[in-house]
């Protein structure tokens, strides 16, 4: 491509520029065979220890083996992920630094927030996906004691605008994925965001609220201790952690809420670069030993090329649109 | 007496030599990056995470352990000899430690502050160990008209306790309530004092404004005082005397059952257990003006809290699986990584790493008591360590 650029400026008579742009061409292959030849840095848009985190820190070491190089974390958390967001687009895309995003900070946040200083398309080159990350539906059993998604509704419907469901935050795909929920199943609740994922199952629990979007691996302790029940995935098949727990769309016909991490460089990114970053997720994502620690905790692991994962993005994009105008969720 | 057999098989775990060794790696990185201003627990947490994945579990969690409490040893060294806190939760100990450090006792400040931690860490250590469950009720029957309410109790309690005027306080706590106010808002997510700028989405950082306020401070009046030297106040006679002890005993215990109780809570921890132990002390002393000039009670009650509070705060993580503060969170994500899923049955899964963890904890306190204060010119040189980035900057900005 880049070739055809400089084919078509000589053409047009301005061969004398074809000299001063050479060495920028002929560096970039150069660059791309001997990335990465420095440590790079991976951006999360939430603190350390988040759900994220815990899926970069599994990944790590792997990756850096599969790319032969050194990954260093660096975390700009704040405005749902758009702080990393926006940090990263406007990075040099030299395969440095990278963003590991998600379908919160690249589905949702695009539609959520008004004033984005980037387009979370035009603005990124996406790399690949790198785990599926299931919500699932969980209510405390004290409250509202369902067991199958048709007594939830059912219950619901009896006490309409009565009681509280809760998320991570304002907006987040456990928020989102909710109010779609009401939506689909024609039920009306009351959203209380929390301050994060702690807070909100604590609230859960001692009652502030009855249910909530979860995502899985924040439960599973709970689930096991029997003090909150799992009563059914979002996702559009069951998850093999726990293949007893039906998915919502088994009830709901078509109900799919699936949220994923994946990692995107700024625009420009160097193809070659792109290619071998997501080869080496590829290989990651195969190693036995990685995908049975991510499904451990119950997120399953997801590749795609990077062509596929454009597709994604602007897919997802358009979807979680939809999603938030219907919920009327707002964030200035 | 199943407790003691329970006891036994943690200290019988956690003196085996590895796990020995990483306790005392963790308890003695936590003092350094306790005196460092401004490099927190969480930071360096984030940062050796990699190296303990090729640990077993128990190992790993240990050292973790050791970092967080040891941060709050750490802390109040550099709080009391240069009046820069290491961490925020030994801003309080700046007020009255570093007056008595000025008035010749630093090394009875010291003193106090470390036997304070080392009482108050014991006692956290039983309570974890026997109170976990009651405690955890607590904590889980706390919803938000109580955390409301407690919020109003300390503005009421800011206002009451502060000297001088009633009406510069009442500003004061105005001040902080706006500054408070920035960032996005949890319900309606409307930015509020953000003026655009992404980095105020989250608020204003508690840790950035207390360094600011003591560290920026010190090193400019230190500019122009003595040109570029911090003053670091000489440690003197290590023992408090007589009448400082008998100051500084029921200070320790308010601070201890203070700090226990505050740490559980979600959002609590260390910082809020030293502070609501200075406001406490304060309200509680015969001689409130003492306060801010050295009072004993001031730095030997929230050291006690601070330390007791980091140690309950593993209460919720360890018992219900949910982290209450930021440290707490990564050590979730450290469990989870090493396949252990934090949760109720925790204790019933895996008591080996519950019990060699609580173990673990009186082991590295005794470590912290033993070899850090008590040998003056270490804390001297451990002070220097932390000011001396404060020097070079100085004489870098004299460049300028």
């Amino acid at each position: 491509m880049f070739f055809a650029r400089i084919a078509s400026l000589s053409q047009i008579g301005l061969a004398v520029l074809a000299p001063a742009l050479t060495p920028v061409l002929a560096s970039a292959p150069a660059a791309a065979q001997s990335y990465p030849s420095k440590p790079i840095t991976i951006v999360e848009g939430f603190p350390a220890g988040s759900g994220l985190d815990i899926i970069g820190r599994i990944i790590q070491g792997p990756l850096e083996k599969a790319l032969g190089g050194t990954i260093v974390f660096d975390y700009k958390s704040g405005a749902g992920g758009n702080v990393a967001s926006e940090y990263v687009a406007k990075a040099t895309p030299d395969g440095y630094t990278i963003l590991f995003g998600t379908a919160g900070t690249h589905g949702i946040n695009a539609s959520l927030y008004k004033k984005l200083s980037f387009d979370v398309e035009a603005d990124f080159t996406p790399i690949g996906p790198v785990v599926d990350v299931p919500n699932v539906l969980t209510v405390n059993p004290k409250i509202v004691d369902a067991k199958t998604v048709t007594e939830f509704i059912a219950i619901l419907k009896k006490q309409p605008g009565k009681l509280n469901y809760g998320s991570s935050g304002n907006g987040a795909s456990t928020h989102l994925g909710f109010a779609q929920f009401n939506v689909a199943a024609g039920i009306d609740m009351v959203h209380i965001p929390y301050k994060g994922s702690p807070p909100a199952i604590q609230a859960m629990l001692n009652g502030e609220t009855c249910c909530q979007f979860a995502q899985l691996q924040t439960v599973l302790g709970q689930h096991k201790a029997g003090t909150l029940r799992l009563i059914a995935m979002s996702t559009s098949k069951r998850v093999p952690l726990l293949p007893d727990i039906p998915t919502i769309g088994e009830t709901l016909k078509g109900f799919e809420s699936v949220t994923w991490y994946g990692f995107f460089g700024p625009k420009g990114l160097d193809a070659a670069i792109v290619n071998k970053i997501n080869s080496a997720l590829k290989t990651v994502l195969e190693d036995k030993e990685v995908v049975d620690k991510l499904a451990a905790i119950g997120n399953g692991v997801r590749y795609e090329t990077p062509e596929q994962f454009k597709a994604t993005v602007k897919k997802d994009r358009a979807q979680w649109a939809e999603v938030v105008k219907k919920s009327g969720a707002t964030v200035d | 007496m199943e407790l003691f057999g329970q006891l036994a098989y943690g200290f019988e775990l956690a003196l085996t030599p590895q796990n020995l060794l990483f306790c005392f790696l963790g308890a003695l990185i936590g003092t350094l990056v306790g005196v460092l201003p401004g490099l927190g627990p969480v930071a360096t947490i984030a940062m050796l995470l990699p190296i303990t994945f090729t640990l077993p579990p128990v190992a790993a969690l240990i050292m973790l352990a050791g970092l967080y409490y040891g941060a709050q040893y750490g802390g109040s060294t550099t709080a009391i000899l240069v009046n820069i806190p290491g961490e925020s939760s030994s801003v309080v100990t700046c007020l009255d430690g570093h007056a008595m450090a000025r008035k010749g006792r630093a090394g009875a400040a010291l003193a106090i502050a470390a036997l304070g931690s080392f009482f108050a860490g014991t006692v956290a250590t039983f309570i974890i160990a026997i109170f976990s469950a009651p405690m955890v009720w607590i904590a889980s029957t706390f919803q938000s008209p109580d955390y409301f309410g407690l919020m109003i109790f300390g503005l009421i309690a800011a206002v009451v306790l502060a000297q001088g005027s009633v009406v510069r306080s009442i500003v004061m706590v105005l001040v902080g309530l706006i500054i408070g106010l920035a960032g996005t808002g949890i319900t309606d997510g409307q930015s509020r004092f953000t003026f655009g700028i992404p980095y105020l989405s989250e608020g204003v950082s508690f840790v950035a404004l207390a360094m600011g306020l003591f560290g920026v401070g010190e090193v400019i009046s230190n500019l122009a005082r003595t040109f570029g030297k911090p003053e670091v106040q000489p440690v003197s006679s290590l023992w408090p005397n007589r009448d400082e002890a008998r100051r500084a005993v029921p200070a320790v215990l308010r601070g201890t059952a203070i700090g226990s109780i505050l740490g559980v809570l979600p959002g609590g921890g260390a910082l809020i257990a030293a502070f609501g132990a200075y406001v406490i002390e304060k309200k509680w002393s015969k001689r409130p003006e003492e306060f801010g000039h050295g009072a004993v009670e001031g730095v030997a009650a929230p050291e006690a809290a601070n330390n007791a509070g980091a140690q309950t705060s593993f209460i919720p993580l360890l018992t219900l699986g949910l982290p209450s503060n930021a440290v707490m969170a990564l050590m979730l994500a450290a469990m989870t990584i090493h396949g252990i899923v934090p949760g109720p049955k925790l204790m019933v899964e895996r008591p080996d790493l519950f019990w060699a963890m609580i173990a673990s904890m009186w082991i590295g306190n005794l470590m912290l008591v033993i070899t850090c204060p008590i040998d003056g010119s270490t804390s001297q040189s451990w002070s220097s360590a932390a000011s001396a980035p404060t020097a070079s900057r100085t004489r870098r900005s004299t460049c300028w």
